[in-house]
């Protein structure tokens, strides 16, 4: 089976880490060997995969360890067997996260990480917005084959949305990662469907998904867990179970 | 600061070693920086650059472009240059500002080949790396867009690791005329005097020979693609030539020997330099001249393909330190390590390396090939 990437971006704090862990254990349940590698200096993204558990990240290792940095210092297994990464950051206020980013990956290309683990998908967790060459790593040439926006109808998450599709046609003369389709993650406000429908329209694509706001995500994060893990028959757990077999449709 | 340098000045960096690899070749190759490392490249890492017809050009980066990301004025500028140039290919090269703020050397190359149709490629180097890392990898992209699978010459190697900053004076030319000599045909030298079409058959050697550390990745390609095995090592003092050519003989009907590493243990003499040269020294030492143990030591990067030669890496200036004041009876290494071990008693026999002194000590670089390194060396040992 080849391995096939998606890069999952989307405005700061609109659910792209609990959407992405729930999506890698619903493709675990699946049978499918899953990557998840979070791009975000907070380093949180496999947080509910890994029960709450902070791993260390790329750059906090290669800080401690340098050269003599492993796999096994970086990569961890979560729920589901899905092997969790973090590229992590610097310290709030200096240094650069782009960088940090470019890096990290690096790192993980010499450590020979995809071939190591030989994962069916690998989904990445990017930070907001594409706000930098560091935050369009996930979607240059070698890495993500697709891309993924989760957004809701408020307007900054749509503008953001807008940013990371003007990005993706960017790239298209370089043959880079293609634009799969939207993630409407719902907030519940006014006429919602129809406003991320008609983004969705103008910006050529189509929506993968409609995850509804349900009060299960915040009661499985409480819990540490993915909704996938604590609460498997719930009807948001089906939500995110048709998502996985989408993207599990790709490969 | 921990990697503190204040007598050996910075050695030539990853995207000198890739301008260099293009240099014989109808190339475009242009340094993604503010000028400084393109003078760099020209005034100190590539001793042909003078009196040369071969261009480098400069993006000219400023901080508006990198903060911007302007990436589409470097294209249009590269397109409009290949219009009256007319190269064979083209090379984004990357340096320290554009690589921090996340340039897409890789990418800027796709959009310019997409414009143009020349074949183009982007190089991440950062200028953190040496310039033999460049080197590899500027040879393992071209031989992936040009190399073809052509007909085996029997009897014929390729000398990989051949480079200008390695050899600035006329030792690749002495190498291949000895192998010639001996009745070895030389497929072609890269990336010293290689050209297209030589570049393109490649695949026509029957073994490889690696000359330097630099060679080592196209080597690797060589043997992954066209099963082309390969020998490390290089002809130096008489009989060390001559065992040399044995070997080359040897491997070319299918019995490899490697290149024998004399040890470091109860060493008495010390060999730093670049890692294959080193190696090719103590072995001359040993057979030349009956010296079982010479230490040797490199100063650039490491390579699986050299573990288990007994190499002493040599990370920084204080490691060269701490090593140089070892009780040596002889150290051969470049004339500015003499500073790091003002109150040694060993025997310095200056041996400069242009990658450390530039052209300081061009015109004392040594070719060794052959009984050469035994005149230089008896030279060099009777100095009082």
């Amino acid at each position: 089976m080849n391995m096939r990437r998606f890069a999952i971006y989307g405005k700061g704090g609109i659910g792209k880490s609990t959407t992405t862990s729930n999506l890698s254990a619903a493709l675990a349940d699946m049978g499918l060997r899953v990557m998840q590698i979070g791009c975000d200096p907070k380093a949180d993204s496999t947080q509910l995969l890994m029960h709450g558990q902070k791993i260390p990240t790329v750059l906090d290792k290669i800080k401690q360890k340098g050269s003599a940095i492993t796999l096994e210092d970086v990569a961890f297994r979560g729920y589901g067997d899905v092997v969790c990464v973090e590229s992590g950051g610097p310290t709030p206020g200096i240094g650069c996260a782009g960088r940090g980013i470019i890096t990290a990956f690096n790192t993980l290309e010499e450590l020979d990480a995809y071939s190591c683990f030989s994962p069916d998908i690998v989904l990445y967790d990017v930070l907001g917005d594409v706000v930098c060459g560091g935050f369009a790593m996930p979607i240059r040439d070698g890495y993500a084959d697709e891309v993924m926006i989760v957004t809701s109808g408020e307007k900054m998450a749509l503008f953001a949305a807008r940013n990371i599709i003007l990005a993706i046609e960017n790239f298209a003369k370089r043959g880079y990662a293609k634009l799969a389709g939207i993630i409407e993650n719902s907030r519940n406000i006014e006429d919602e469907d129809s406003i991320v429908r008609s983004f969705s329209n103008e910006a050529d694509t189509q929506i993968l998904s409609v995850i509804p706001r349900s009060g299960t995500v915040q009661r499985a994060e409480d819990m540490n867990m993915t909704v996938i893990e604590a609460f498997p028959d719930s009807a948001q757990a089906k939500c995110y179970r048709d998502l996985a077999s989408i993207v599990a449709g790709k490969i | 600061m921990a990697k503190l340098s204040i007598y050996i000045p910075p050695f030539s960096p990853d995207y000198s070693g890739v301008a260099s690899t293009f240099f014989d070749l109808n190339a475009i190759a242009v340094l993604h920086d503010a000028s400084g490392c393109t003078g760099n490249y020209t005034g100190y890492d590539e001793p042909r650059w003078y009196g040369s017809h071969s261009p480098i050009y400069c993006s000219g980066l400023r901080e508006i472009d990198a903060i911007m990301g302007n990436d589409q004025k470097l294209i249009d500028k590269v397109i409009a240059a290949q219009r009256d140039i007319k190269a064979d290919m083209i090379a984004i090269i990357g340096s320290p500002v554009p690589m921090v703020v996340g340039c897409d050397a890789k990418g800027i190359a796709a959009e310019i080949e997409n414009a143009t149709g020349v074949p183009s490629f982007g190089f991440d180097t950062t200028g953190t790396a040496y310039y033999d890392k460049g080197i590899g990898m500027a040879s393992a992209e071209l031989i992936r867009k040009f190399t073809i699978s052509a007909p085996q010459i029997p009897g014929s190697v390729n000398l990989l690791g051949a480079n200008a900053i390695d050899f600035p004076s006329g030792q690749i030319d002495s190498i291949r005329a000895l192998l010639e000599e001996n009745g070895i045909h030389v497929n072609a030298s890269f990336p010293y005097g290689i050209t297209l079409s030589a570049l393109r058959t490649l695949s026509s050697a029957s073994l490889n020979i690696i000359m330097s550390a630099s060679g080592i990745e196209a080597a690797r390609i060589l043997q992954k693609r066209f099963g082309t095995p390969y020998l490390i090592g290089l002809p130096y003092g008489k009989n060390g030539a001559s065992s040399f050519i044995n070997r080359t003989r040897n491997a070319l009907n299918g019995k490899y020997e490697d290149i024998i590493s004399t040890g470091n243990d109860t060493a008495r003499i010390l060999v730093m330099g670049e890692a294959v040269a080193s190696l090719a020294i103590a072995e001359a030492l040993r057979m030349d001249y009956g010296y079982s143990k010479v230490a040797t030591a490199s100063l650039f990067s490491r390579y699986r393909e050299l573990d288990g030669k007994e190499i002493i890496y040599v990370e920084d200036e204080a490691g060269a330190k701490k090593l140089l004041s070892n009780d040596w009876d002889i150290i051969i290494a470049d004339p500015l390590y003499k500073r790091l071990a003002p109150n040694s008693k060993s025997r310095f026999i200056s041996y400069p390396s242009y990658a450390v002194s530039s052209k300081l000590h061009l015109d004392m670089i040594p070719d060794l090939t052959g009984s050469n390194f035994n005149e230089f060396f008896n030279k060099e040992r009777s100095k009082s």
